[in-house]
């Protein structure tokens, strides 16, 4: 007891020195404790709020039983769109999956150049697909800097192509691309081409089809093969994708009490063209994106506990530093009658003590925080927070953890000062 | 306390140290020395003699490799660190020549270190650090942090400190050496009067004679022994 008060005494008569070390603590528990209540209050708005992150509660997925030609596709697009102007609370998409050769240098012959399966997405696609909108990936393909097609890669891919570094490419949408290619002109053309262009070879059925200088981003492992454009450009993609029909993937949301109908919708624009939607399939929203932010909150992790850790390295050294600058006063405390056990503890008290302040004051800042504004850790941009239970076991959880580096970070400044007394 | 009970009795004690070269140094080479409650000795001898190590041992910071070492009844070399603090706690006051005293401390937070450390609660050691600074007259300066005394007000907190716990045994290292000759005599005279005061005992080590002959008795440490001096004219206790 009469070393705990001696502990609470030195703590208190050094707090300029331990603020010192204490702010190195915060720094690092804060970035901990904003990382964890950053991952809980993603998730609460998802699970909470998961129907409305986009708008809607329903997405359903279908395909058309027969594939589309080029005008069909157009039209069945244009049909699509006029519904989702005309019911608010209807938004569908359409993708095509294509095959494509990826050429990387003007002398690659046509016919070597390595097959790729792709993806062709309407605008509409990516607003509803969560996991997009959360990718950094996703945000540097659609920067404003950056326009035109471009492709991103799922890892093995990417690997398969040795494509790990962007790069830009020229890409040949064709069934039989050597066929259909004029390679000297694609080569001349991808030389001196500064923007991204397309082009079409012989145009109509089994066309070849090079697209110059698309970059290509590598080791994208969510919806991978996705051939992701602007609006305009990404149509243009779609109609000339469409050289040979193909199926027809469709995507849509609606709003739960208004979704009976909406398979009606899509069958009404299919029927303009003449096509046949197979059942839709309901997906579920917050299943799509819980595993994204399980991930992230994996890496949010990894990330703090580095951060703790180059802390807690910080924290020690320090410490131990003022242990050094404090040998004289340790051995006041020796001739004054402190043991050399009593001032180890004094300087491992004065650690955890301030462990105990910083862990108090990390605790209050984020509790005061999230009252304020609870969607201040929000990470999803499409929710607004308003409210969020405390997480206690959080909480918990960041104070004893900041106790435990007290405890940890003082053994080192504890045996210092008790070696620093052995013979005073 | 009666007046010849005895506070520390050594016998046949010697201290070797080890060099940096791996030569062993022997300072201390069958030390007697007898101190009883009211006794004030001073020890002189030259620079290196190993008066600073004897105090030490005094002082229970360090053992001695051989011979007797008794204090209050308690065998010293047998005692092991946390019986040695405690014994340093409540019954040893420290007068250092740097005084050291803590220096974000004010001279009566200093002064409350000493009771703390010796088992007063809070309140009490509060009290008994006011009446310590008051009989060293420094009442007026109990808020004052070392910095912003003089040398002579440093060392009488560090008296008030040594003495708050009402020890048996005080030891003092140069307690003027940083004084000038003024300042010293004060000191000397607070230091000695309130020593006298308490029926406790003196152990000092100094250069000067001035102050040594004011101490009731003189040994001198030559050859790692102790000897005896001429018995001090004017004695302090």
């Amino acid at each position: 007891m009469r070393v705990v008060r001696l502990g609470l005494r030195e703590f208190r008569h050094n707090w300029r020195r331990n603020s010192i070390f204490g702010l190195i603590l915060l720094l690092s528990i804060g970035v901990q404790l904003f990382t964890a209540l950053s991952a809980e209050a993603s998730k609460t708005a998802v699970e909470r709020y998961g129907a409305a992150v986009f708008g809607y509660a329903e997405t359903y997925t279908s395909g058309l039983e027969e594939p589309l030609s080029v005008e069909q596709l157009r039209t069945f697009n244009a049909r699509l769109d006029e519904i989702g102007r005309s019911y608010p609370w209807f938004r569908p998409a359409t993708s095509v999956s294509l095959s494509a050769r990826l050429r990387t240098s003007p002398s690659t012959n046509p016919a070597d150049a390595p097959t790729l399966e792709l993806r062709a997405v309407t605008p509409a696609w990516r607003l509803m697909t969560p996991a997009i909108a959360d990718d950094d990936a996703w945000r540097t393909v659609m920067s404003d800097q950056r326009l035109g097609p471009a492709i991103l890669l799922e890892s093995a891919t990417a690997e398969r192509l040795r494509l790990t570094t962007p790069a830009a490419v020229t890409v040949l949408l064709a069934a039989e691309p050597a066929a259909r290619t004029d390679p000297g002109r694609t080569a001349r053309s991808a030389a001196t081409a500064a923007p991204p262009a397309s082009r079409t070879g012989g145009g109509g059925t089994g066309a070849g089809i090079a697209l110059l200088n698309v970059p290509v981003f590598g080791t994208y492992s969510e919806l991978n093969k996705a051939f992701t454009t602007g609006g305009l450009v990404n149509q243009n993609v779609l109609g000339l994708a469409q050289a040979t029909p193909r199926p027809v993937q469709i995507a849509w949301r609606c709003e739960p009490t208004r979704c009976s109908d909406t398979y009606g919708l899509i069958r009404t624009a299919a029927q303009v063209v003449g096509g046949r939607p197979q059942d839709p399939q309901r997906v579920d929203n917050v299943d799509q994106i819980l595993p994204i932010l399980t991930a992230q909150r994996r890496d949010g992790q990894r990330f703090a506990a580095i951060v703790v850790l180059l802390g807690m390295l910080a924290v020690a050294f320090v410490a131990t530093a003022f242990i050094e600058v404090r040998a004289p006063q340790f051995a006041t405390l020796r001739a004054l009658g402190a043991s050399r056990s009593a001032i180890g503890a004094i300087a491992l008290l004065e650690n955890l003590f301030t462990a105990a302040t910083v862990a108090v004051l990390a605790a209050g800042l984020g509790l005061a925080a999230g009252s304020l504004n609870p969607d201040l850790f929000n990470q999803i941009p499409q929710v607004r927070l308003d409210r969020m239970e405390v997480p206690v076991a959080l909480y918990a959880q960041t104070v004893a953890l900041t106790l435990l580096i007290g405890l940890l970070t003082g053994l080192a400044p504890a045996l210092r000062a008790y070696r620093s007394v052995r013979t005073t | 306390m009666p007046a010849d009970d005895v506070v520390v009795e050594v016998e046949g004690a010697s201290k070797s140290f080890r060099l940096p070269s791996g030569e062993h140094l022997r300072l201390l080479n069958g030390v007697d020395l007898t101190v009883t409650a009211g006794d004030s000795v001073a020890i002189q001898g030259r620079s290196g003699s190993g008066k600073s190590t004897l105090l030490r041992a005094l002082g229970l910071f360090i053992p001695f490799d051989e011979g007797r070492h008794h204090m209050l009844g308690v065998d010293i070399r047998a005692a092991g660190d946390r019986r040695c603090s405690k014994l340093r706690a409540r019954s040893i006051g420290f007068v250092f020549q740097d005084f050291r005293l803590l220096p974000n401390l004010t001279a009566q937070q200093n002064v409350e270190y000493g009771c703390l450390l010796a088992g007063l609660g809070p309140r009490e050691g509060a009290r008994a650090a006011r009446e310590a600074l008051e009989r060293v007259g420094l009442t007026d300066r109990a808020r004052s942090r070392p910095a912003q005394l003089s040398g002579g007000e440093q060392q009488r907190v560090s008296i008030a400190r040594a003495l708050v716990k009402r020890p048996d045994l005080v030891l003092a290292d140069e307690p003027t050496g940083s004084l000038d000759g003024e300042t010293a005599d004060v000191v000397i005279e607070l230091l000695l009067a309130s020593v006298a005061d308490l029926g406790a005992a003196l152990v000092l080590v100094t250069h000067d004679d001035a102050v040594a002959g004011r101490c009731g008795r003189r040994v001198r440490l030559g050859g790692g022994t102790l000897h005896d001096d001429e018995p001090a004219a004017a004695g302090g206790g």
